[in-house]
């Protein structure tokens, strides 16, 4: 069973995520609120794969994840962001980054652990 | 002696007042020539000071612009996320199962959170072409692939209406290929045969035609519905513009799609109208969407027209190959470009950030820093991130898996082997585009007169 933690400051959004991954791909679903908590998730638990919001207040997705590409335990996860922010001059704050792919809001509850699988290559 | 003594000074006396009136009068002049000088270096001072100043504003404005449609964008979509996922997930009954009356209060609240989303994407999607924001990607592209895809998208829906579609073969020959952006031309066709089949009786069908008319290509999506009123045809593509006011509530549209139609055939300088079936009195229902587009090929004819108001652009050309580095360059002097050359990332960097450059071709693959990374150096550093890329590669931004940050990063796409013809509408495009937006003027450039003068 796939193992994921979503990190979103958003809690509806975290519900109705986690609620997706786990209903319909019977996912195992960990919440995080912030960067910061979500980078302590991600150490305790060592998912196979972090869902995170870009915009956070405190520290944002990107500042996340580049937080987590210091760490040898973190950086080898990866991590998909989702974002409601779909401007050119937004994406371009996350070319280059090195996530696995980027996800928009709102997403199809029923196929997001679609996209997330072919995004991974877990198909 | 003394009387020749006398005549000699006189005649000193003589010229040295000549040479004194004439030294008076070419001293007069030099001032009066320093005066205009002065005058017209003062003038031009004020006037590039006063385009910095426009610039700059300009600049300030659309940044503020585009933050306020980014921040719109991302607090409506917040809430929509949880709505929707919230309904998707009641209405499919994976949380277990609802009473009929139930089932359909959710289904209604699904296809309008729905329309809504849709609704937020076409206004941002329109905004963002007729400003310029959405760039075109350019490549070669087989017309009857992008009509069998369109259809293969547009399947369900016909078939849920009960509408046959049906795709006319070409006429016999080489297939029509034209240059194009795939993925907007796709939404072009998905969106008139989307409304096509919407406004289609059950059993009838929609056949797309497509065909070549000299250097253009012409394809045609014809349906058999109530057709457009002669009072409409006009206004049809207008943003929200319905033949029934009831249209978008009941077919479950925008109002916006043909619109965007309009927008993505005339950044491929096409055209794009509607027709009744009936018009030429043949008694037949329905209506004719007709798009015409150039092949582009032949575009590159125009180019160098084009071309004439960027002569002052400069083009920094960053390939690590020799050969195909001077190829592009000689190109593009040839056609009045001022160009600046770099054989490797580091170099471009430095350059961009400090030289007047007005837009960057960039080859991807490059030893030690790669194009991707150039790009993102660029696009971090301050006094580089407006300056427009166009990447040059053997890659399209279709193939590969990074394919979003990369293309919204960049402002152009020009596929290798080089079409020479391509690549010059692609820089004219992108600096028509851009011109007015991206300052003109490198951010670290100060006014010398000495050097503009010279």
């Amino acid at each position: 069973m796939r193992r994921i933690l979503i990190i979103d400051d958003e809690e509806d959004i975290r519900e109705v995520a986690a609620l997706s991954l786990e209903s319909i791909a019977g996912w195992s679903v960990k919440t995080a609120s912030s960067g910061a908590d979500g980078i302590k998730a991600a150490l305790a638990d060592r998912p196979d794969a972090i869902l995170m919001d870009v915009m956070m207040p405190a520290m944002d997705g990107p500042t996340t994840f580049k937080e987590m590409q210091k760490s040898p335990e973190l950086a080898q996860i990866p991590v998909i962001l989702l974002t409601a922010k779909v401007q050119g001059v937004d994406q371009r704050r996350f070319a280059g980054l090195g996530v696995a792919a980027v996800l928009f809001k709102p997403f199809d509850p029923l196929t997001l652990a679609e996209q997330m699988s072919v995004a991974l290559g877990w198909n | 002696m003394i009387t020749f003594v006398i005549t000699v000074l006189a005649v000193l006396v003589v010229v040295l007042s000549v040479c004194s009136i004439a030294l008076g009068i070419a001293h007069a002049r030099t001032r009066q020539v320093c005066d205009r000088l002065n005058r017209e270096l003062a003038t031009a001072l004020r006037e590039a000071l006063h385009q910095q100043t426009v610039l700059k504003e300009r600049r300030e404005l659309d940044t503020i612009k585009d933050e306020f449609i980014s921040t719109v964008s991302h607090e409506l979509r917040t809430p929509l996320t949880s709505i929707r996922g919230a309904l998707g997930l009641l209405s499919s009954g994976v949380m277990g199962k609802l009473d009929d009356k139930a089932a359909n209060l959710l289904r209604i609240a699904s296809s309008n959170t729905d329309r809504l989303v849709r609704l937020i994407n076409d206004i941002l999607d329109l905004e963002r072409m007729d400003s310029g924001r959405a760039p075109l990607h350019i490549r070669r592209c087989v017309l009857h692939e992008l009509v069998e895809h369109a259809v293969d998208t547009m399947t369900a829906l016909a078939e849920a209406g009960e509408v046959r579609l049906d795709i006319v073969p070409e006429p016999a020959g080489d297939p029509i290929t034209f240059d194009g952006d795939p993925d907007r031309f796709q939404q072009v066709l998905c969106n008139l045969l989307s409304n096509a089949i919407k406004f289609s009786p059950a059993l009838s069908s929609v056949r797309v035609l497509t065909g070549s008319d000299g250097e253009f290509l012409v394809l045609r999506v014809e349906d058999q519905g109530r057709g457009v009123p002669p009072e409409k045809i006009e206004t049809i593509f207008d943003r929200f513009s319905q033949v029934e006011a009831s249209d978008a509530r009941q077919k479950g549209g925008t109002g916006l799609g043909l619109a965007i139609c309009r927008s993505i055939i005339t950044q491929h300088a096409g055209s794009i109208w509607a027709e009744r079936n009936d018009a030429h009195g043949s008694g037949r229902q329905g209506t004719t969407f007709t798009l015409r587009i150039p092949r582009m090929t032949s575009a590159a004819a125009s180019a160098p027209a084009k071309l004439q108001g960027r002569i002052e652009s400069t083009v920094l050309v960053v390939d690590d190959d020799d050969a195909s580095r001077r190829t592009v360059v000689e190109l593009l002097r040839r056609h009045g470009y001022q160009v600046q050359e770099a054989s490797t990332g580091a170099e471009a960097l430095a350059i961009a950030a400090n030289q007047r450059i007005d837009l960057i071709l960039l080859d991807l693959y490059m030893p030690g820093m790669s194009g991707w990374q150039t790009i993102e150096r660029l696009k971090h550093t301050e006094a580089t991130a407006a300056i427009p890329v166009v990447v040059i590669s053997v890659v399209s931004p279709t193939d590969s898996g990074e394919e979003l940050p990369l293309m919204a990063a960049t402002e152009g796409w020009v596929k290798k082997p080089l079409n020479e013809g391509l690549l010059l509408t692609e820089l004219a495009r992108v600096l028509d585009l851009t011109h007015g937006r991206v300052p003109l003027l490198a951010k670290s450039f100060t006014y010398a007169p000495s050097s503009r003068l010279s």
